[in-house]
Parts: structure tokens; C-alpha cells; sequence
């Protein structure tokens, strides 16, 4: 028995689609349910190869469209890495110089200031500075995003790494009235990238310096567990409710709005902290609780991995 | 006492904003910035002219890079004290201009107080394996 006319009616415009190239027809899905129905009731096997012979030309169609818009997608994010790579590179040098010369002419060094030149300098030199941060971050990510992040992965002590980085936000700690409250473990050397986990370091000690409230403290702890390296960074600060906990990974997302000083973040700092956590091969979490504060912990493997191929070995050092 | 006599230096860096940076930190210092080069191969020159006790040396110099001029003066003049200055994304750059004999490295992005200190703790550290390794003392002074 052949198709009904509506049903064949159906199959041709779906044909009419395939052929020139458009998107999925209307109520295609049904038709094909219909078919389907159709065929097993009543055995039509000319319908049967008509509608196989579809739906294998529907895939291809789709498929094909599909590595097509794939491979443009792919050449662009490479065009906007690039783009932000040669951006970045050629934007930081001279914010380099902006901010260290703002600074120096802060320090009086080249002569007195009035108030209002203090007070002008104070913004150009805020702003570059920011304006810096935010050009490293976008580095950064252009670097990540195109896979040549390559870790320099040393055995090394990360107790000693956490202690030298906090000695650098002792100042900021202080002026907030601030303290560091530390339990580190006794940990052997473990391999990680010293310069990439002190950025992750600096990014989460960071924050917390930030978002704590004044005379509050903040507490590092170092400590191994099952076979990984566990860091964790808790903070007295507003912290980050429940249903924003998932987004703040994720790029450009700021914690808790606008830092109370003042003081803004690129919003890029925790979305290549977890990328360099993720390219050593751990996680970086977060508990959280509004009113309470929030706790960031890290976590990189003890030991390179046993009986690791070289070629997985060397994927091991690439983001 | 008589006032310590000022360490010499040459600024190697193309970016005329990064040398006058660079010129900034190191006048404050006690040091003296006796030469400026935009290029290679004028660094190479103003080296054998000047003979400082510093070369801040950029990585990124047209006609020579800063690899190829290490190379020529360390090869030249084996007590050259060279610093890089780099920008974060010439680590491996870096590495081997480190490898090359070069004293240390700073990058410009740093606080200018992170610049000041990584300047004077390499020069400290040179100045004390000289005078180990031959007596009496060399003459330069301590960078203040």
C-alpha cells in the first residue's frame, strides 16, 4: 500500500527542505512519527525506503552543516585569541609605564605635589593599574583558551609557596585589620607549576582580603587527602548564594557585585584560577553561605601520575 | 665620608615610555644611567664603548634581540651583568637568556618596589660571589 496523499505530501516538501538546504521542517518530527506508525501497521516497504533514504540524507545534510558551522566557530575563537593575545601584549607595556611612572611621581621622588596633583596621579595611577590587571587577565585567558598554557611542573613545597605569597597581602591584611590564620600539614614536595599556583594563590587570598570584613579572619590551610594536595582559603566575608555558586567560574562574573572598598576585579581571576587547577589535573571548589562567607579549595594530584605514557606525561604539563 | 661612587648603566629598550620607566628607577637608586639604546646592535656597541656595571637589556629589541646581544657580550665580556626586562609572556625567552649567563630578570608589570628589589638583591648576590672568588674586592659599590 503506498503513502497516503497527505503523508506523501509531507515527505515531499521534507524533501524540498533537504534539497535546498533549510533548517528542519515544520512538524517534521510528527510526520516522521506518523511514517513510522504508518509503515509498521500496514508493512509499506516503499514508504519504509522512502523514509530511510530521508532521514540518512537529513543526517548527512545536518552533519555536514554542522561540521561547516564547527570548523567557522573554531577559525573564529582562534582569530579572537590571537586578536587578544597581540592586544594584550601591545596594550601592557605601556600601562606598564603609565602605572610605574604615576608611582613614582606619588613617592615625590621627582619633586613635591599640591594636593590636586596627588590627587590626579592617585586616579591615573588606580586606573592603569586596573586597567593592567584586566589586560594580564585577558593574556591569560587568550593563552589558555588556545591551549599553549604549558606548566613548568617542578617538585616543589607548597607550604613554602602559600607562606611567601601571603607575606605579600600581609600590608593589605593589616590595613583592614586583617589576620592570617594558618594550619599547614607537614606535605613532601608535590609537583605543580610554583608560578601558575601562586597566581591561583594570589587570586583566592586575594578576593578574601577584598570581600573580609574588617578585624575578621582569614584562615589558609594546607593538607593531603586522598593522594591530592588540598588548599583552602576561608573567608568572614558577605559570601556568594547558593544559585550564583555555579557562575562564578565562569568568565567576567564578579563575587558579590562590587568589593566594598571599592576596589574593582576583572572578573576573569577564578575562571583561569580553575583552568590552571584543571591543567595540573585537580578542581577548584567552592562552599558558600550568604552572611556566613565562603571558603575556595584547591586541590592538585601528590604525585605525578604512575605508569604515565611520556606522551601523557607531556599532556600532563599543557593546559 | 666621601659620597659611594654611582653604579653605571645602560638601558637597552625599543619603547622610549619603557626606557624613561626604567631610567626612573634605577636613577633612584644610586646609579646612573650612562647610555641608552634603542636597538641591538647599538646596545652591542654602546656596551664596548661604555663598559657599565649594569645592562638592563629588553627582549624584544629590532635587529638583534636581546638573546643574540646576551650572547655576543657574554661571549665578549664574561663578568657582563646583564638583567633582562621581559613582559610575562617571554618566560621561555627568559629561561634561556638565564641560561645564557644572564643575572636575573625583571618584568614591567611589577611594582616598581618588586623592580627596585629584584635589581638590587641580583646585584648584592654578584657583588658577594666576586669578592669570594677574588680579593681583594671588586670596586662597585652597593646599589642603595
Amino acid at each position: 500500500m503506498k503513502a497516503t496523499g497527505a503523508i506523501a505530501q509531507h515527505i515531499q516538501e521534507i524533501f524540498k527542505c533537504i534539497q535546498g538546504g533549510q533548517g528542519w521542517c515544520k512538524d517534521e518530527g510528527q510526520v516522521y512519527v506518523a511514517l513510522l506508525d504508518h509503515w509498521a501497521v500496514l508493512k509499506d516497504y516503499e514508504l519504509k525506503h522512502q523514509l530511510l533514504k530521508n532521514l540518512v540524507l537529513r543526517y548527512a545534510t545536518i552533519e555536514r552543516n554542522l561540521a561547516e558551522l564547527n570548523s567557522k566557530l573554531v577559525e573564529l575563537n582562534h582569530l579572537k585569541n590571537r586578536f587578544l593575545g597581540f592586544a594584550a601584549h601591545d596594550l601592557r607595556n605601556p600601562l606598564s609605564s603609565i602605572r610605574g611612572l604615576s608611582e613614582i611621581m606619588l613617592t615625590e621622588m621627582t619633586g613635591p605635589l599640591t594636593e590636586e596633583q596627588r590627587e590626579f596621579l592617585s586616579t591615573i595611577y588606580a586606573a592603569s593599574r586596573d586597567m593592567l590587571a584586566l589586560v594580564n587577565d585577558l593574556l591569560d585567558i587568550s593563552v589558555i583558551e588556545s591551549g599553549r598554557l604549558d606548566l613548568k611542573i617542578q617538585q616543589d613545597s607548597l607550604k613554602t609557596l602559600i607562606r611567601e605569597r601571603l607575606r605579600i597581602f600581609k600590608l593589605a591584611a593589616e590595613s583592614k585589620g586583617i589576620q592570617f590564620s594558618t594550619d599547614f600539614e607537614d606535605l613532601p614536595e608535590v609537583p605543580f607549576d610554583r608560578n601558575r599556583i601562586a597566581q591561583v594563590i594570589d587570586n583566592l587570598v586575594g578576593n578574601a582580603v577584598k570581600l573580609a570584613p574588617a578585624e575578621s579572619t582569614i584562615e589558609v590551610r594546607l593538607w593531603q587527602q586522598a593522594g591530592f594536595a588540598k588548599v583552602s582559603v576561608q573567608d568572614e566575608g558577605p559570601g556568594i548564594a547558593a544559585e550564583d555558586q555555579p557562575l562564578i567560574f565562569g568568565e567576567f562574573q564578579r563575587i558579590g557585585g562590587q568589593h566594598p572598598s571599592g576596589e574593582k576585579g576583572t572578573g576573569l581571576g577564578l575562571a583561569i584560577a580553575k583552568r590552571i587547577i584543571e591543567a595540573h589535573r585537580g578542581y577548584l571548589e567552592v562552599r558558600s553561605a550568604l552572611g556566613v562567607g565562603s571558603t575556595f579549595s584547591f586541590a592538585i594530584p601528590a604525585e605525578v601520575e604512575h605508569g604515565a605514557s611520556q606522551e601523557a606525561q607531556g599532556d600532563y604539563c599543557r593546559g | 665620608m666621601a659620597q659611594a661612587k654611582k653604579l653605571r648603566v645602560i638601558i637597552a629598550e625599543d619603547e622610549s615610555h619603557s626606557r624613561l620607566f626604567l631610567k626612573a628607577i634605577v636613577t633612584s637608586m644610586n646609579c646612573e644611567v650612562v647610555g641608552e639604546a634603542g636597538t641591538g646592535v647599538e646596545t652591542i656597541e654602546l656596551y664596548r664603548q661604555l663598559k657599565p656595571h649594569i645592562l638592563l637589556l629588553d627582549i624584544n629589541l629590532p635587529n638583534k634581540t636581546g638573546e643574540e646581544v646576551l650572547k655576543e657580550l657574554r661571549a665578549e665580556f664574561p663578568r657582563a651583568f646583564v638583567i633582562i626586562v621581559t613582559s610575562v609572556s617571554d618566560q621561555e625567552t627568559v629561561e634561556k637568556c638565564i641560561g645564557l649567563g644572564a643575572a636575573n630578570y625583571i618584568r614591567k608589570d611589577t611594582p616598581i618596589a618588586d623592580i627596585k628589589l629584584a635589581i638590587k638583591e641580583t646585584w648584592d648576590a654578584y657583588v658577594t660571589s666576586l669578592r669570594q672568588a677574588t680579593a681583594p674586592s671588586p670596586s662597585p659599590n652597593n646599589v642603595s
